[in-house]
């Protein structure tokens, strides 16, 4: 059988920085809107739809001159196994698809921006326009097309690459004990395995030496406290009602019991 | 009640007709709250959705009753401010008569007080006799009033922020989404037991008063609130 869980990686080692991948995300988030919205070519391109740039480039320097590093990150939707912006989104509009990819559906998202709240990794945006959030969406519709990901059909230097998910992780672990052995450090396949129990595994994996992991963007341990507190409350609160149900039905019971001794049973001597 | 006739006032007509008011409201709150708190009650949605689904179209039914419940919500908050304003401009400049102010005999502690409203909430509750000191409210009801308060306005305010939050920084609405629905909860806790005490036979002279005269006799008064006239 085909296997259907698939998988981008992004190898931060063999990337050169030309950003084709963040241009054709945004030309093949154009044409989605043609082919599938009938927007007009025209207006998909004049028009910015910033939201649109699911792929997006967050700099960072650090360090003192002449040892500065200067490190452009990628910044994307993780695929996450466990999507905690699924799990939030009270309009159901979140979903996890066989291919691994977490698709935001737009006609069933009410615009709550509970996502955004939700994500560990900050991805979602708000479109202020159209009054919804998006992210990327893994090329869901190419890759059950058979074809690769926008962002990895770009890349010149196969930086970016996709597949199934054994294949990818394979061929991920086998960079990056290529680049130990290079380099001579500790390089980090961040989301071929579990990142941690909250978000599980990554659909959209990360190759990076584990010293530049901060400037990538790859927390050890990402956690989202606003979803953690809102579970908590609800748990907690479905329990206090509970309880208080409970403490009722325990006082209406000793009411009942000894309510022919009450001074409030009778309405006169009310 | 044979008592001559005597009543007093326990609720002037505004508190009544405020107090109705936000029966409706919270039931609003609630009804067009809870889709958004939790799939499980996305069939209100749902319901809300179908006749708006049916002449406009829409794709989602569930999405659009989604939409008519937030906009129900923010319509019920705005309602339930501009009836606020009476009320409030009628009990604020009576702050200090407030029945719901803890109020200690001459020279007793904090903590005498407290035993005191305690043992009289028991007697009242556990042991179905009169109290002996007990005001209009007893020290949970007084408790209870400012908790409510004090929910009403971290409803109000995380609402705000929830309903301007372009306006705001996403770490304040992270914030006051947690806070809405952590009020919320205890607000649900709070109206359970409100609710069932309210319609106990042992406040049925109060849910009468509320709902139909807002009096009570006062020879009933002089039992049940002996603090009143102390």
């Amino acid at each position: 059988m085909k296997e259907k869980q698939m998988a981008v990686c992004y190898d931060s080692q063999a990337c050169i920085k030309c950003f084709a991948c963040v241009v054709n995300c945004s030309v093949e988030n154009r044409a989605r809107l043609q082919r599938e919205r009938g927007t007009g070519v025209e207006k998909t391109m004049m028009e910015k739809l910033p939201h649109l740039n699911y792929l997006t480039i967050e700099k960072s320097e650090s360090g003192v001159f002449p040892d500065v590093k200067s490190v452009a990150a990628l910044k994307h939707c993780q695929h996450c196994e466990y999507p905690k912006c699924m799990d939030i989104c009270p309009a159901e509009a979140i979903s996890k698809e066989d291919t691994g990819a977490v698709l935001i559906n737009r006609d069933k998202c009410v615009g709550c921006q509970s996502c955004i709240d939700a994500c560990p990794y900050d991805v979602p945006v708000f479109d202020r326009e159209t009054g919804k959030t998006y992210k990327c969406i893994m090329c869901n519709d190419r890759l059950e097309a058979g074809l690769p990901t926008a962002c990895a059909e770009a890349c010149p230097s196969v930086a970016i690459f996709c597949g199934t998910a054994s294949d990818v992780r394979a061929e991920a672990k086998e960079r990056a004990e290529r680049y130990e052995k290079v380099f001579g450090k500790k390089f980090i396949v961040y989301g071929a395995e579990p990142v941690n129990s909250h978000v599980g595994s990554l659909s959209y994996m990360t190759i990076a030496a584990e010293e530049n992991a901060d400037p990538y963007m790859l927390p050890e341990n990402p956690k989202s406290g606003v979803s953690i507190a809102r579970n908590v409350i609800k748990i907690g609160g479905a329990a206090a009602i509970g309880a208080a149900a409970a403490g009722i039905a325990v006082h209406v019971s000793h009411w009942k019991k000894h309510k022919e001794d009450s001074v409030y049973h009778h309405k006169d001597e009310e | 009640m044979n008592d001559n006739g005597r009543q007093i006032t326990l609720f002037t007509n505004l508190q009544m007709w405020y107090h109705k008011h936000i029966i409706h409201y919270m039931i609003f709150f609630i009804l067009t709250g809870l889709p958004l708190v939790s799939p499980w009650f996305h069939w209100i949605a749902y319901a809300v959705g179908v006749p708006v689904a049916a002449f406009s179209g829409a794709a989602d039914i569930t999405s659009v009753g989604l939409q008519i419940c937030r906009a129900a919500h923010r319509i019920t908050a705005v309602l339930w401010i501009v009836t606020s304003i009476p009320i409030v401009f009628a009990m604020l400049p009576k702050i200090g008569r407030w029945d719901m102010t803890p109020r200690r005999r001459e020279g007793q502690g904090w903590v005498e007080y407290i035993k005191e409203g305690l043992i009289d909430t028991k007697r009242v509750y556990i042991d179905w006799q009169y109290p002996k000191y007990m005001g209009k409210y007893n020290l949970l009801q007084i408790a209870a009033a400012w908790a409510v308060i004090g929910i009403c306005l971290l409803m109000l305010a995380s609402g705000a922020v929830l309903w301007f939050r372009l306006w705001f920084s996403e770490g304040l609405v992270s914030v006051m989404r947690v806070a809405h629905l952590a009020g919320f909860m205890a607000m649900v806790v709070f109206l359970i037991f409100h609710v069932y005490f309210a319609i106990h036979p042992v406040n049925r002279a109060g849910y009468e008063a509320m709902f139909r005269t807002g009096k009570d006799s006062e020879a009933h008064a002089r039992k049940k609130h002996p603090g009143l006239f102390l």
